[in-house]
């Protein structure tokens, strides 16, 4: 899925920000990237967003090497990544729900299929009464839900995100943190970039550590026993009701799972290079 | 009306706010230039078309001279020109040709100005045989003393080398101001884009391609030209029908103009409108995606 193999990072004349970095993120893994603010956790996602050209090394994405990628190669390839951003990045006036519908009216997928599926995940994540809201009169949790719906309502096979928990109180961080592995475990596959320890220790995934520009690779399950291991990756909140802070009825809930069981199978369809990603289809 | 939906706020732009205006008065320009390049440019034309392989004699009104005396000088003297090898027609001009030809010049009272009027006699020449104009000037001063032979040529030289001076001003200025249409219009969305620049990183992000920047650009230049095209053609329309009033009404040369006006001559007023909106269309897509091309994302 992705390929670091020696890469370094400079911008402009400075020093190199990162250097020698390589790791392996498998399709479907799960990842947290670990380091104090300024270590280049937002570089290292840059590179796999196509936002920034390693300064050496090799990046491979989707089995294609970047420094190779014309720019007209670069939609295609974005479109298989949703990013959630440190500051969200919403477009202000924008509703919640053109905001959400951006990814796909890029994409060319038809107003009808956007105005079905949009409300219904933006239900999911709790913002059902909010659609039509503009970002500014959101609070900082709300705008972070609507980023993350755009991140993932073009069904990516790669979900990378910036500080997700930065903004909001641990109670929601950790809501986020089981709404990513629910991600995951359809099938994307998850890097989160963060700075809180706290959170990272609740959770086993395997953790790109960040210190003096090198990368380094830490897997908390292979260190613990079974049971521990399990019990520390158990979901303590059921999804399809605690989401958001306004929880929504069951009813919805399950709307929203049918959502991404959609996402998932269009996501392994995504897959085959040959396939265009401009159609919105229900799995049979 | 014409209303897009649009990821990029590009109506909230001050520098976009008055690029109607600007496309208008631009318009309004070009119609205007055009139109006299082409009225000029077809004046020119028909005054070439009548003059040429023509000459005018003139014979002037000697004094103390009776209505017969006249009339058996300018005999003589149309037979002298009529016998010169290289003219194959001579038509003496009644006086209901030379009010006519006069009115443009001398206005509708001719009668009562008093002015001696000579006998003037169109002359039409051979198209392969030159004759030999100062020969015949000699024989004429012998049957009609002061007899002035009139070469358009070198008329037709000096007024038609001012009509085509005219006609490559106008041309320039059409050219000139579409021009600084298209570099307003490259202006405004490079400063647009440039404003707008955190969206576009993000639209580029969630996977746009540039032609999909480029395109929320085009319709907003669409827009415009086509309010600008509407403002200029309307005051074009206008300023075109009082000059035309005004100018019967005018001084001679500009009525003589304005009498070879056609109504296919309208044209600038239809195409240059729609010339706006594409110029402003296609110089937004150029200009849009060589900017694209600059940026990192």
């Amino acid at each position: 899925m992705v390929l670091f193999d020696g890469v370094a990072v400079r911008y402009g004349a400075g020093p190199e920000v990162l250097r020698g970095i390589s790791f392996t993120l498998a399709p479907g893994s799960f990842h947290f990237l670990v380091g104090p603010s300024g270590a280049g956790k937002s570089s290292l996602l840059k590179l796999i967003y196509l936002g920034l050209r390693p300064a050496a090394g090799r990046v491979e994405l989707f089995g294609r090497n970047v420094s190779v990628l014309k720019r007209s190669d670069y939609p295609a390839m974005r479109r298989r990544i949703g990013v959630v951003f440190q500051d969200f990045r919403l477009i202000d006036h924008l509703s919640a729900i053109d905001n959400v519908a951006l990814p796909l009216r890029i994409a060319g997928v038809r107003e009808s299929d956007i105005r079905r599926h949009v409300p219904e995940l933006l239900a999911w994540v709790g913002l059902k009464h909010h659609l039509d809201a503009l970002p500014a009169t959101l609070s900082g949790g709300q705008q972070q839900r609507v980023a993350i719906a755009r991140a993932v309502i073009s069904r990516p096979s790669l979900l990378l995100a910036d500080e997700p928990t930065g903004n909001v109180d641990d109670g929601i961080g950790v809501r986020l943190m089981y709404l990513f592995e629910e991600l995951n475990k359809m099938g994307t596959t998850v890097v989160i970039a963060t700075h809180n320890e706290g959170l990272v220790g609740r959770f086993t995934h395997r953790q790109l550590r960040i210190a003096n520009g090198t990368v380094r690779l830490v897997d908390p399950a292979a260190a613990m026993p079974l049971a521990q291991s399990q019990a520390a990756t158990q979901p303590q909140i059921d999804m399809r009701h605690g989401t958001a802070a306004q929880p929504e009825p069951a009813a919805q809930g399950d709307a929203g799972a049918r959502q991404m069981q959609a996402g998932r199978e269009y996501a392994a369809d995504e897959r085959d290079p040959g396939e265009p990603h401009r159609t919105w289809e229900e799995p049979a | 009306m014409l209303r897009f939906r649009t990821d990029l706020p590009l109506d909230r732009d001050q520098t976009a706010r008055f690029l109607p205006w600007i496309i208008g008065f631009m318009v309004y320009l070009a119609i205007i230039a055009a139109t006299i390049a082409l009225l000029v440019h077809h004046a020119t034309q028909r005054w070439q078309r009548d003059l040429s392989g023509q000459l005018t004699i003139e014979l002037p009104v000697l004094e103390n001279e009776d209505a017969d005396s006249r009339r058996q000088r300018v005999d003589a003297a149309v037979e002298e020109i009529a016998d010169t090898n290289g003219i194959i027609g001579t038509r003496l001009l009644d006086e209901a040709e030379m009010r006519r030809l006069l009115q443009p010049w001398l206005g509708d009272q001719v009668d009562q100005l008093g002015i001696p009027l000579p006998d003037l006699v169109a002359v039409s020449l051979a198209p392969d045989i030159s004759p030999n104009l100062s020969e015949l000037a000699e024989r004429l001063q012998a049957v009609s003393p002061g007899a002035v032979i009139e070469d358009h040529v070198a008329f037709n030289a000096g007024a038609i080398g001012f009509l085509r001076t005219i006609e490559v001003v106008a041309i320039s200025l059409l050219v000139l101001v579409l021009a600084a249409t298209a570099g307003v219009v490259a202006f405004t969305a490079r400063a647009g884009l440039s404003i707008h620049r955190r969206i576009v990183e993000v639209v580029h992000l969630v996977g746009a391609h540039d032609s999909y920047v480029a395109r929320q650009f085009q319709a907003q230049a669409f827009r415009y030209g086509f309010y600008g095209a509407f403002i200029g053609s309307l005051l074009a329309t206008a300023t075109l029908l009082m000059a035309a009033i005004f100018a019967t009404r005018g001084a001679a040369p500009m009525t003589a103009v304005v009498r070879t006006f056609e109504p296919w001559m309208i044209w600038p007023l239809v195409l240059i409108p729609l010339a706006a909106i594409l110029i402003a269309m296609v110089t937004v897509r150029i200009a849009v995606l060589t900017a694209l091309r600059r940026m990192a994302y």
